[in-house]
């Protein structure tokens, strides 16, 4: 048979393309679900899942978690958005009525999916996710395309539009994105849980704001024990949203968000 | 014959003329220019707040006016390529005066991108640090493939006309001749040079076709790709395109009326061309029509008077805060400018210019209405978005129209802009010699049996293009996958500063931590050991050292003089593959990391000391001090296990 070298190519190319899959396809088998969970899961089991739980029975609208977020983050002004009072409200409080006409609240931090469109879209990358599956921004390397202000389904991303006022003992702060401080103009700003802090074992700014005033609202935890704590109790989590109709906001984008809310109760939200 | 060199005069002719309305146009154009450079000098200064975007509404005109131009540039491709393919001969006259808009709306719409970054000055990390899972790299790899394949489609057939000028304009200027001399390639006109070619003319035209369409539906995935009302669409791709060539056409349509106005083409451009352009437009429009309806009207019957996001975005734009913005478009842009150019009475020059001009315009607003009222629409109940353009908007999408003018109007004095060699020799040719030139039987379309090189062409080259565009998508990921293995690496390379651990000493460290734990020999001089820390569970030992020559530096308390970090980190257990902002890549004892020299506050209101990290035997070393980085590489070296 005469060979050409095209078609010599051609088959080579194809037997050796075959062989690789029919290696495969042999060594394919039913897992059991240990295998499974073993090939599926990437996560150490000593790594945390951090989970937020927000019960808005409790809420009243006194807005300390966003201040206290201002002054731990050192949040940066939200410049000619007056709607925003001043500073980007990296967790921001929803208000309305209910059927009653009573009134509701609703904080809203970042919702760290685990599916977030934010990293997803980044053309640098300067999105990624910590080991402990917190979304955090390298402003060192954001180049402000501003492409996640849009993927955001929830609006929980900010921008500095303007050099933020940096004071002088805020310059010897080194920069980390755990703790995304100090501020610089042109670069994407979040809420990042306070990933500083979490660290260290202590809940976020808001989340301990919210316990010192009495209101006991947002909860902060780690899903892998089943446990969230407002930093002065630790309560179980599943028993905390047992029967209270849990949801997560816009559960039907698929972004799996990391924040669950507890509705009112007896009221219809 | 004398007809032919009267025709070539007359299209040379522009290329000698310098009239005072010229210079004084180049000047108009140059002034609005350099008002534009200026604005976007007060943008990059003062920060990209002068914008009208603010973070519900994030992206404002300068994207309007990327995807404006990006749309224009289609028409060359069109032009020169799908004509060419149908056999449209007409085309010849007009096909570079297209290729040119193509050239300079490229050139226009490139600037956007950049020119709307937050940070401009980082540009280059979309080069260095690219993620492929992006819609914005698809962008990028598209444009820059789509510039730099029209910029060669448009040069391809200019260069036998560069030859001509070359040849005959003898009485320019030296840095002109020296262009066209360079330019022209040493093109003599031979018969195995016009073979050569029409056979690369005939690459490039199968070439940039399926270029052109990607780079338009990538723009289109830039919108479609987001979770966000009014942009969840799966027609945005081909709607894109379609609106692309139509606002093309129409440009076309009025540069040939400014050409034959000004140059006295009229002999070349006839009333036949404007009527087949016009004609072309009339479709394109049409299929538009088609879209639109396809766009707003399905979803409408779905969700129009829903309080949900989607019926709020539909009812802004049909009576709502958009609505004159919104019907102008669909009225004025599509419906009239259909009737203009279909009712035979209005079937004239000035009709067709309307028509065109309207078209142009309706199509800038198309993409406004695109743009920004899906991201004015608030996701979470609040207020909506709102937007208005600044001066410094206007400023620079002003002058970036008279920068497309200005390359335009340069280009038409400094090349012919209608084909010699297609128009003129090409046809004087076949009619006074009895057998065609050997050269044009190898034309795509000249002559019946060229229908199957053209299909042996379409075969082979579209094979070729289709292995390397896959070629192309796939080797990048491969590459990546292979320098960082296949595990996620984690791009965090930050030191940790709290949580260091307890207070032990070196001998305790020695034996809690989980590695071998080392200590430099060579300090700077008077340099104490003070404090040794162990955290993370034995992966982090800490020396912290006490120098009272060194300036400190400030991120420990009580502050140290330089400190060394040791971590058995498995996440980090090898140099990340990017180079962080700032760093250079360093060899401590033939082991690869990176370091950078102390900073003063600066522009990013930075001040950190220098830094030095390594990877050796699994460990991961920094070094934080105040020190040159040639004295931090002299401590790392120095380290020996205790």
């Amino acid at each position: 048979m005469e060979l050409s070298r095209r078609k010599f190519l051609a088959t080579t190319a194809s037997a050796a393309g075959g062989a690789t899959f029919a290696s495969i396809l042999a060594n394919l088998r039913p897992l059991t679900a240990a295998e499974t969970t073993q090939l599926t899961s990437t996560q150490d089991p000593t790594v945390k899942r951090w989970i937020w739980v927000i019960d808005l029975e409790r809420c009243n609208g006194c807005m300390k978690c966003t201040e206290a977020c201002t002054v731990e983050m050192r949040v940066p002004p939200a410049w000619g958005e007056p709607q925003y009072e001043g500073y980007q409200p990296w967790i921001q409080v929803f208000g309305t009525t209910d059927a009653d006409q009573h009134a509701v609240f609703m904080p809203v931090p970042c919702q760290n999916c685990q599916n977030a469109p934010c990293v997803k879209v980044c053309p640098v990358g300067a999105n990624y996710y910590s080991e402990d599956g917190i979304v955090l921004v390298d402003q060192l390397r954001c180049v402000g395309t501003r492409i996640c202000l849009g993927a955001c389904p929830y609006q929980r991303r900010f921008f500095n539009w303007f050099d933020p006022p940096v004071p002088e003992e805020e310059k010897s702060i080194p920069y980390s994105p755990d703790y995304n401080i100090p501020h610089r103009r042109g670069v994407v700003e979040k809420c990042i849980w306070c990933r500083h802090r979490v660290v260290d074992g202590k809940v976020p700014a808001c989340v301990e704001a919210c316990a010192k005033a009495g209101m006991k609202v947002l909860w902060f935890g780690d899903a892998a024990q089943d446990a969230v704590s407002d930093g002065e109790e630790v309560v179980s989590l599943s028993q905390m949203i047992r029967n209270r109709g849990a949801y997560r906001l816009k559960e039907d984008l698929g972004t799996d968000p990391r924040v669950i809310y507890l509705p009112p109760q007896g009221g219809s939200a | 014959m004398a007809e032919a060199r009267d025709t070539t005069e007359l299209l040379l002719d522009p290329l000698t003329r310098r009239s005072n309305r010229y210079y004084l146009l180049v000047c108009v154009l140059l002034a609005i220019c350099c008002w534009g450079v200026y604005a976007y000098a007060v943008q990059v200064t003062s920060g990209i707040g002068v914008l009208g975007v603010r973070s519900e509404v994030m992206w404002g005109v300068y994207i309007v006016n990327f995807v404006f131009f990006i749309g224009i540039s289609h028409v060359g491709a069109l032009m020169s390529a799908i004509l060419r393919l149908t056999g449209a001969d007409w085309r010849k006259p007009i096909t570079r005066l297209a290729e040119v808009v193509t050239f300079a709306s490229l050139m226009a719409a490139l600037t956007w991108p950049i020119a709307h970054l937050g940070r401009p000055d980082r540009w280059t990390n979309l080069l260095t640090l690219p993620k492929l899972q992006s819609p914005l790299l698809w962008d990028l790899i598209c444009i820059s493939t789509y510039t730099i394949g029209s910029t060669i489609f448009l040069y391809l057939p200019l260069i036998p006309d560069i030859a001509k000028c070359r040849d005959r304009l003898t009485n320019v200027s030296r840095f002109r001749r020296w262009i066209y001399s360079v330019l022209s390639l040493g093109w003599r006109g031979s018969e195995s040079e016009m073979q050569y070619l029409e056979r690369a003319i005939g690459i490039m035209t199968i070439l940039i076709i399926p270029i052109a369409i990607s780079v338009h539906t990538v723009v289109s995935w830039d919108f479609a790709t987001q979770l966000r009302t009014g942009w969840n669409s799966t027609i945005f791709g081909p709607y894109f395109v379609a609106g692309a060539l139509l606002s093309g056409v129409a440009t076309v349509l009025l540069v040939m009326a400014a050409l034959t106005k000004f140059d006295h083409l009229e002999a070349l451009i006839t009333r036949k061309h404007f009527d087949y352009i016009a004609t072309l437009l009339l479709a394109l429009d049409v299929i538009l029509i088609y879209f639109t309806i396809n766009e707003y009207m399905v979803p409408g019957y779905k969700i129009l008077g829903q309080n949900t996001l989607e019926g709020q975005w539909l009812s802004s734009l049909l009576w709502g805060i958009y609505w004159p913005r919104f019907w102008f478009q669909i009225l004025g842009g599509l419906i009239l400018p259909a009737f203009i150019l279909a009712v035979p009475k209005t079937r004239t020059i000035t009709g067709y210019l309307v028509a065109a001009l309207l078209i142009d315009i309706g199509m800038y607003i198309e993409r406004f209405n695109i743009v920004v009222p899906s991201l004015a629409v608030p996701q979470l109940p609040y207020a909506w978005g709102q937007y208005s353009p600044t001066w410094v908007d206007i400023s620079t999408t002003a002058a970036s129209f008279a920068g497309v003018a200005l390359v335009y109007i340069i280009f038409t004095r400094t090349f012919p802009i209608i084909t010699i060699w297609e128009t003129v020799d090409q046809s004087t040719d076949t009619g006074a010699s009895p057998e065609p030139h050997p050269a044009h039987t190898r034309t795509l379309t000249s002559r019946s049996d060229s229908a199957v090189d053209s299909r042996r062409y379409f075969l082979r080259y579209g094979a070729m293009m289709a292995a390397s565009f896959l070629l192309g998508s796939v080797s990048p990921s491969l590459a990546n996958t292979m320098i960082r293995g296949v595990k996620k690496n984690s791009t965090d390379v930050t030191v940790p500063i709290s949580n260091l651990g307890t207070s032990v000493s070196i001998n305790d460290a020695k034996s809690m931590a989980k590695f071998q734990v080392a200590k430099p020999a060579r300090i700077p001089r008077e340099s104490v050991l003070d404090d040794v820390r162990v955290g993370n569970s034995g992966e982090l030992v800490t020396l912290l050292y006490v120098n009272p020559t060194t300036p400190t530096i400030p991120m420990y308390a009580p502050e140290v003089g330089f400190a060394i970090l040791e971590m058995a980190d498995p996440k980090l257990d090898a140099p990340p593959t990017y180079l962080p902002n700032g760093f250079k890549r360093v060899k401590v004892n033939s082991n690869s990391g990176f370091a950078r020299a102390p900073s003063d506050a600066e522009f990013d209101n930075r001040n950190e000391p220098g830094q030095l990290q390594w990877w050796q035997n699994g460990v991961h070393f920094v070094i934080l001090a105040n020190l040159s980085i040639e004295q931090l590489r002299q401590i790392a070296e120095s380290m020996e296990p205790i």
